[in-house]
């Protein structure tokens, strides 16, 4: 019965080893990009030390920072722009109001995924999920939502999106989640994690776009 | 928290990422393949780059593998609840197999990839992992120190873990197909 096994999990392995292939990248763009990654925490914390300790500057930078991420997560609920703008303002809010009790400044970022997240949800829930359907309250309800054909239609295109992007080359995808999905593009950030020229950022990911497009018009025509 | 060597830290590290990344994508792709592994994985490395100073050399690569594993914990409980569901990970759950990249073959190989595939991924945590960081050769010493056992506890998971799959993926016929294809790994 194990004799069985050894062929099976070697053939596995094989095609594991072909899906995910040795990757020769001898350039350091993945190692700098982990590094950019762990001091942005570090410059984070400093950040709310300096804020907890009253500094405007500290405290404004850092919501220039992490608004994007406040609001992605926010808008990644299924909140509209209205509703989100306001969620964005209360997480901010409350973020003050709990500055001294943060325990862990690194952790800043995580605690405002939370926050936002349950923000959101609270949000959601007091337009959507009224208790009863009465009549009255029957008529101002959006009747573009959770129909059928507008969610499947709506799934299609997310699922053939994010297929057509993880096709892409991992340098393009590094870009594009930098410059276009994180929201507001910082590029003296960008070019630093990517050890990429300043300027050669907007042509290369203009050019990656482009490249995206061109993958979701052939997926089309099959 | 800054190393007092930068420079001999950030060579060691770029070096040990660049040697070890790719058998843990394998590793956190066949421990969990319907979650992100990708991320699991970068995640890790970039805790471990906070912590490098900190980690010694020896336990490094158990170090991520067990950052990853507890990651890969962390995603599927945050699926678990329902508010969390983005764009981005109903695309991904889609593809739950797409770690196995589809391709001409024949319907009966294809199940089989499949099915001992989610065997593994239906294995008890313990046994799961010790298998899968078997399989990609990892030693037993290391193992040991991922689950926080003894060697000899390794060798009994491992062989019960074999034994789990082989009963639940059945032996109905001899399967030759995959053996003219060796280890590829290392």
């Amino acid at each position: 019965m194990t004799d069985d096994l050894d062929p099976r999990l070697d053939h596995l392995r094989a095609e594991l080893t072909e899906a995910i292939p040795e990757d020769p990248g001898t350039d350091d763009l993945g190692v700098a990009a982990i590094m950019a990654q762990a001091s942005t925490y570090e410059r984070q914390a400093a950040l709310v030390v300096a804020a907890r300790s009253g500094s405007r500057a500290a405290l404004d930078s850092l919501v220039a920072e992490l608004t994007p991420l406040v609001w992605h997560v926010a808008r990644g609920n299924g909140l509209d722009q209205a509703t989100a703008e306001d969620v964005v303002q209360t997480v901010w809010l409350s973020l003050l109001r709990h500055l001294d009790r943060l325990s862990e400044p690194r952790a800043v970022a995580g605690w405002l995924i939370v926050a936002t997240r349950r923000e959101s949800q609270r949000a959601w829930r007091d337009r959507n999920g009224r208790p009863a359907l009465s009549t009255d309250s029957a008529v101002d309800m959006p009747d573009d939502r959770w129909l059928p054909e507008p969610e499947a239609l709506r799934d299609d295109r997310d699922r053939r999106l994010w297929q057509a992007f993880n096709a892409m080359p991992r340098r393009c995808q590094e870009l594009l989640r930098l410059t276009v999905l994180a929201g507001r593009a910082e590029y003296r950030a960008v070019s630093e994690a990517l050890s990429m020229p300043h300027g050669s950022i907007g042509p290369t990911r203009g050019r990656c776009l482009r490249q995206l497009r061109d993958r979701l018009e052939n997926d089309d025509v099959r | 928290m800054t190393p007092e060597d930068p420079d001999d830290h950030a060579a060691t590290f770029s070096d040990f990422y660049h040697r070890e990344r790719t058998r843990l994508f394998r590793f956190a792709a066949v421990m969990s393949p319907h979650l992100d592994h990708e991320s699991a994985v970068q995640e890790a490395f970039v805790s471990a780059w906070r912590n490098w100073p900190v980690i010694a050399p020896p336990s490094r690569r158990a170090w991520l593998v067990k950052t990853i594993r507890n990651l890969l914990v962390d995603q599927a409980r945050r699926w678990e609840r329902p508010g969390d569901v983005t764009d981005e990970v109903v695309a991904r759950q889609r593809g739950t197999y797409r770690i196995l990249v589809p391709k001409q073959r024949d319907a009966e190989t294809w199940h089989e990839l499949i099915s001992t595939l989610a065997a593994v991924a239906n294995l008890p945590d313990h046994l799961r992992t010790a298998l899968v960081l078997r399989f990609w050769d990892f030693d037993d010493d290391e193992i040991a120190d991922v689950l926080g056992c003894r060697r000899a506890s390794v060798r009994r998971y491992v062989s019960e873990a074999r034994a789990k799959i082989s009963e639940r993926v059945g032996n109905e016929e001899r399967r030759v197909r995959g053996s003219q294809r060796g280890k590829e790994t290392s």
